[in-house]
């Protein structure tokens, strides 16, 4: 038995025919080569290589030239605000000083004049996301709640007191374009106007910080943003700063020749590490009084109330007060910083980049509840993540809710889109009804999608 | 002669209602134990009748009656016996000239010629009877497993009946009637039953809830259900609170409803006695002036309120509102007429076309223009040719 399964094992025999076997001659043998074994490895070039059969056709490969680094950065953030082949509407006022604060221009589109245009710009007050770039020329909207901002900031000049508020509002409501037109009303009338764009650029960690030695907990300024800044700040307040003289001696930090302007000391900071005590120094000098007015604006709230991304040296986490760009803000906004010749402070929350702040919300809400005159909302008292810093940084300010404009409003404004070239139909009452409804009840920016942006030439 | 006989019948009788019992493992005779029955009047080892077919298979039907065996199985006549009987049969036998009953039955049978033929057809019959009918090995149902399945009955359909799933619908409609008939003539009888709802008084407080499955057992039958709202119970605000927060999560902000269980016992009773003895210590400790609890802040995260969306009343399209929408697109559609008779109504694609047009025409002048300035010194080169051409 056993042998008989190990023979099953064995190959079979099979007899091969005679005739198939080669003959073989000495002269054609290969068993000499065979058995020199394979070529010796010399070096990497002598290893075999693997080789992967591609039966791909070879596409034509066309030189592109790739960007150069930041070219796509600069493309996606460029600013575009005028537009050729829109047409160009002809009798639109311009803004003067005092229009956008009249009640009579409540409801009307107005232009913004070229050199106000060129000190937004230079403030990054205009931003991508905004439709510029289909007109012929900026214009604006002035809506209700423009004219009440702007009748409070001419108020505040008179009682020589700042005028703190925060802008809210659903998404794309035009929180960051009223902010444009307070900068422009400001401009206008002559007053130093600071701005930082977005919050988050601050706090997210993608920029430089460096400790303010002695302080406890420690502090932070950032030293090329505030240069960045400072040099903005100078660019848009040119006029206004080389009119206003130095008032106190800032020797220690910069040698300034007697009589130097504010200009000068904005200029005086060639070097990121005197970024901020420049700017502070500016700051400084900009709350004595005598000087012009302030509007200290800053969009995107939100980013400036949390825990910062930065890190201090033992590696605990920064709150974004302790920045001292940041703190300055807040102080101003919560009133600590007096603005003996007026102004204002205005913070814009923004909807589509922001996180979820109890306190932030819970501020917002009890203040708006409180100029309402409605029941001031209650702290939840087992909500954890409360933050007394951001509670006491804001209620002192007022709140502005922006939502959807009125029929009337969207009306003007679609006749300017309409004029520019930008609809093609004929607007009566109906279609700007049914834009108006299609955009939540007059949210602008949901107009703008539903009529602007859906296009089809 | 014929008394005995008859006792022989007698005898045949018991035997047979004694084996009645064992008819069934003959078929079956590996599964089968035998009863175990004493043997009284035998001396021959026991056999059975099962025994023999088993191994001799159907040929051993002939010596199976043998087994069948007078002195084997009387014990069951035996038993039905008086001893006055059996003293009887004795002096049978004695007057017959035999010392006992079983000489002189061996005897009478020995010397009774008809007896073969006779009493060996009833035996067949009889056996016949106990073993019953042969089971058809070639049927589809045959099993030797299960003589239950041993019967010619499945094999026989004689087109005389409606499918299987006709009569599963039969018995479905046959149900429904059923309940249909209920419904109509036994149900309105429970009206007799029905009590007038009485609305708890300020006193009952409480508001429990059992479960019954109707008599059948069933794990949740003990788990009982205590509600009742604490601005009932008479407490003043401080304590009705400190009952709302000693409550936890058991307290529904919305319906305003403290609600607890208890399954944890073996039986209702006992379950809900527990939930008293907590009902009441909840009360005594909200009673308790030492801690008030009024520091502590309702904690009510357990409970989620979802808003529900709902129709707004102001948009419900009633006949006022039907009329204000009309006047105001009227007012609308007359402000438009009006605006297109003054030329104000924007008209997006008249706008683009006049620019089109204005832009057309201009570039048509600038080309007139500039042909113009280009003709001038062709038509002094052209002078040039012709003053050429004269010399």
């Amino acid at each position: 038995m056993a042998s008989l399964s190990l023979r099953t094992l064995v190959r079979p025999a099979i007899p091969v025919a005679p005739r198939i076997q080669p003959i073989m001659v000495a002269a054609f043998s290969t068993s000499s080569f065979l058995a020199a074994g394979p070529p010796a490895v010399k070096s990497r070039k002598d290893l075999p290589k693997k080789t992967k059969k591609t039966y791909k056709k070879k596409q034509n490969i066309v030189p592109v030239k790739k960007p150069q680094p930041g070219e796509r950065k600069a493309f996606r953030k460029r600013i575009q605000l005028s537009n050729n082949s829109a047409l160009p509407v002809t009798g639109i006022e311009s803004l003067e000083a005092a229009t956008m604060a009249r009640a009579e221009s409540g409801g009307k589109m107005f232009a913004v004049p070229d050199e106000v245009v060129d000190q937004l710009r230079a403030l990054e007050a205009f931003k991508t996301t905004q439709t510029w770039n289909l007109f012929r020329k900026p214009h604006v909207l002035v809506r209700k709640e423009t004219v009440e901002l702007m009748s409070k900031l001419e108020a505040s000049v008179e009682k020589k007191e700042a005028f703190k508020c925060v802008l809210t509002g659903s998404a794309l409501s035009g929180k960051s374009l009223t902010l444009l037109q307070a900068m422009s009303y400001a401009l206008l009338n002559e007053w130093v106007v600071i701005h930082i764009p977005e919050g988050q650029d601050l706090t997210n960690g993608n920029t430089e910080f460096s400790p303010v030695p002695d302080t406890e907990p420690m502090q932070f300024t950032q030293p090329v943003y505030c240069l960045k800044l400072l040099q903005n700040i100078y660019k848009a307040n040119k006029a206004v700063l080389e009119k206003t003289p130095v008032k106190m001696d800032w020797s220690r930090l910069t040698s300034l020749k007697q009589g130097a302007t504010l200009a000068d000391l904005a200029l005086s900071a060639k070097e990121s590490e005197f970024a901020w005590p420049t700017l502070s120094a500016l700051w400084t000098e900009l709350t004595q009084p005598g000087q012009p007015p302030v509007l200290f604006a800053l969009d995107g709230l939100a980013h400036i109330n949390k825990v910062s991304a930065y890190r201090d040296p033992s590696f605990n986490t920064v709150h974004a007060h302790e920045l001292l760009l940041v703190r300055t803000f807040v102080d101003a906004l919560a009133g600590k910083t007096k603005l003996p010749n007026g102004g204002a402070v205005i913070a814009a929350t923004s909807e589509n980049n922001t996180h979820y702040h109890p306190s932030q919300e819970l501020v917002l809400s009890q203040l708006e509840a409180g100029q309402a005159g409605r029941e001031v909302p209650k702290p939840n008292a087992y909500e954890k993540k409360y933050d007394d810093r951001v509670y006491d940084a804001l209620k002192n300010s007022q709140v502005i809710r922006l939502e959807g404009v009125s029929k009337d409003e969207a009306r003007v404004l679609m006749e300017y889109w309409g004029a520019s070239g930008m609809l093609r139909s004929v607007l009566d009452s109906r279609a700007v009804a049914e834009k108006w409804a299609l955009g939540g009840h007059g949210i602008v920016g949901e107009m703008e999608r539903a009529s602007l942006m859906t296009m089809r030439m | 002669m014929a008394s005995a006989s008859s006792a022989g019948r007698l005898c045949i009788l018991a035997c047979r209602q004694a084996l009645r019992v064992p008819r069934m493992p003959r078929t079956q005779p590996i599964a089968w134990h035998a009863p175990t029955l004493s043997r009284a009047f035998a001396t021959t080892p026991r056999r059975l009748a099962g025994e023999k077919a088993g191994q001799e298979g159907e040929d051993g039907d002939g010596d199976a009656y043998k087994t069948l065996d007078l002195k084997l199985m009387n014990k069951a006549f035996l038993e039905s016996v008086t001893p006055e009987s059996l003293r009887q049969l004795d002096e049978l036998a004695k007057n017959n000239g035999y010392t006992s009953v079983d000489e002189y039955l061996e005897a009478t049978l020995r010397e009774t010629p008809g007896w073969a033929s006779e009493d060996r057809a009833l035996e067949e019959d009889l056996f016949r009877d106990d073993a019953g009918e042969k089971p058809n090995k070639s049927s589809f149902w045959f099993d030797e497993e299960d003589p239950e399945t041993n019967t010619e009955e499945h094999d026989e359909f004689d087109e005389d009946d409606i499918t299987s799933m006709a009569h599963g619908k039969l018995d479905e409609i046959r149900d429904m009637r059923h309940y249909a008939r209920l419904a109509i003539w036994e149900m309105p009888l429970l009206a007799k039953f029905a009590k007038p709802f009485v609305p708890p008084t300020e006193k009952q407080v409480l508001r429990w809830r059992y479960t019954t499955y109707m008599g059948e057992s069933h794990p949740a039958e003990k788990k009982v259900v205590v509600q009742f709202a604490p601005d009932d119970l008479k407490l003043t605000p401080v304590q009705t609170e400190k009952l709302k927060k000693l409550a936890g999560p058991r307290y529904n902000p919305e319906t305003e409803l403290v609600k607890m269980s208890c399954e944890s016992f073996e039986h209702q009773a006992q379950n809900k006695q527990y939930l008293v003895n907590l009902v009441n210590d909840l009360i005594t400790a909200a009673k308790d002036p030492k801690d008030t609890f009024a520091d502590i802040p309702l904690d009510l995260r357990h409970h989620k309120v979802e808003p529900k969306p709902r129709f707004p009343k102001e948009w419900r399209l009633t006949e006022e509102r039907k009329k204000e929408l009309a006047e105001i697109r009227q007012k609308a559609a007359i402000a438009d007429a009006k605006k297109a008779e003054e030329g104000l109504l924007v008209e997006g694609q008249k706008l683009i076309d006049n620019f089109l047009i204005q832009k057309l025409a201009e570039e048509q002048e600038k080309e007139r223009v500039a042909e113009l300035a280009a003709a001038v010194p062709r038509m002094g080169k052209a002078s040039g040719g012709a003053a050429r051409l004269r010399r």
